[in-house]
């Protein structure tokens, strides 16, 4: 890889990538906010926290999500198993809810 | 438990199967296989007796599997699973042979010894950077230097890399060279270790230790494909027995017990199982008749100077005749001797 045209190319794309991880985690930090907020709501109605069969649907939905983007769902998946794992810590969180 | 699908289950049907078992809190992992999909489920299996599987559309059968391990036993899956290693294949058709010294002790002697293994026909290179001695005092390997010595080995060779990492610390730095981490033997219960290559993207060799069970190995397995990698390549390098005429015992009913037991690769080091290079041809040729799926061997330019493991070391020919010796041996199990590394390459990094 010494072609001035692909380096510069590779630049492109990684600049591109970096801009799509920092939206990536922005978009992970609002999914948290938002599951704060859900587990506020849970705990002043009396509901309870953990609620595995709505886990269960979100996980599928993604699956289905990833198969219409092309994407293998079973990896997909497991992005989103580690995302609803990061939620529910959320939820679990004592604290006032945030805006 | 597993669950069997039908022949010709629609995605749509296995996402209710799956919703179905996650309901639960349990988690799933799908294999697809050429004639039928499992599903195998993760968490307490006593939950899954009020799921009532069987009424589900496309659902066969519903199994238990009694063992404590799951992801890693054989019925979790339709096929035995192949581990690719940059462009090598462990567990495929053909036999892969991984092979180089010890330690890498410097540049030259790392290039002469994989130029040579692989005009061989071994399909990887190893080489530890970090090493688990017996004693403090005893050579430790070059660290982050002899990886560095690896990685432009590899874009020389394109020979993929297999090297140790012992320490949760050195996960992240080893996984930004290495093509395969290599777990030691004596590493093989290190749990905080076994969960840390569990979580990165690189294939993992994951060596018996000394005084280990098959069941304790294939736990130690589990524990690296319970936190996401499944990548993992067993080896068998010998156990510690009254006996002191070897260095270890290689355990050859291993071979044909981890087969059956479980989906994944299996591979042995004849080098540590015997302690001498006399010994290394015998039990390779032993290794591959049980139905190895490779070998992972010692080879140093001149064993006499090495800093570790000198006695136990092939010599570049002495590997070479290995190799041709070892021929009607995978002609007899009916698999090419080989495994693939023809063109140069590197690990990617976006």
């Amino acid at each position: 890889m010494s072609d001035p045209d692909a380096l510069a190319e590779l630049a492109r794309i990684r600049d591109a990538i970096e801009q799509l991880d920092r939206d990536l985690v922005a978009l992970v930090a609002r999914r948290v906010g938002l599951a704060r907020r859900v587990g506020a709501v849970k705990r002043a109605a009396g509901l309870p926290i953990l609620d595995p069969p709505r886990e269960a649907a979100v996980v599928r939905r993604a699956g289905v999500l990833a198969r219409e983007a092309g994407l293998d769902d079973d990896e997909v998946r497991y992005l989103f198993w580690h995302l609803i794992g990061l939620s529910r810590r959320a939820q679990l969180e004592e604290r006032a809810p945030d805006a | 438990m597993i669950v069997v699908t039908r022949r010709g289950v629609s995605d749509a049907e296995i996402d209710r199967i799956r919703e179905r078992i996650e309901q639960l809190g349990l988690r799933t992992h799908i294999s697809r296989g050429e004639h039928r999909t499992i599903i195998g489920c993760i968490g307490d299996e006593a939950r899954l007796a009020e799921a009532s599987l069987l009424s589900l559309p496309g659902v066969e059968s519903v199994t238990p599997v009694m063992k404590p391990y799951k992801l890693a036993a054989r019925e979790f899956v339709a096929e035995p699973s192949r581990v690719r290693v940059g462009n090598a294949v462990i567990g495929g058709p053909a036999l892969a042979v991984i092979a180089g010294p010890c330690s890498v002790e410097g540049r030259d002697m790392l290039r002469t010894t994989a130029q040579s293994v692989k005009q061989s026909g071994a399909a990887l290179l190893r080489g530890g950077a970090y090493k688990p001695r017996s004693s403090p005092y005893a050579f430790q390997g070059l660290g982050v230097a002899g990886l560095e010595m690896l990685a432009q080995v590899r874009a020389e060779t394109g020979l993929p890399i297999v090297t140790e990492v012992m320490d949760t610390r050195q996960v992240e730095e080893v996984s930004g060279f290495a093509d395969m981490l290599q777990i030691g033997a004596r590493n093989m219960q290190n749990f905080a270790l076994l969960s840390e290559v569990g979580s990165v993207q690189r294939p993992v060799l994951l060596k018996r230790g000394l005084s280990a069970t098959i069941k304790e190995l294939l736990m130690a397995a589990e524990y690296i494909m319970a936190r996401g990698n499944r990548d993992v390549v067993l080896c068998e390098r010998g156990i510690r027995t009254y006996e002191t005429a070897t260095r270890n015992t290689m355990d050859v009913a291993a071979i044909p017990v981890l087969k059956r037991e479980t989906h994944l690769p299996v591979i042995v080091d004849p080098s540590h199982a015997g302690g001498r290079a006399d010994l290394v041809a015998p039990l390779s040729f032993a290794a591959i008749a049980a139905g190895a799926d490779g070998l992972i061997v010692e080879v140093h330019p001149c064993p006499a100077e090495a800093l570790s493991d000198g006695d136990q070391s092939l010599t570049l020919e002495g590997f070479g005749r290995l190799m041709e010796q070892l021929q009607p041996f995978a002609t007899a199990v009916a698999r090419p001797l080989g495994g693939a590394a023809t063109s140069p390459t590197g690990t990617a990094a976006a």
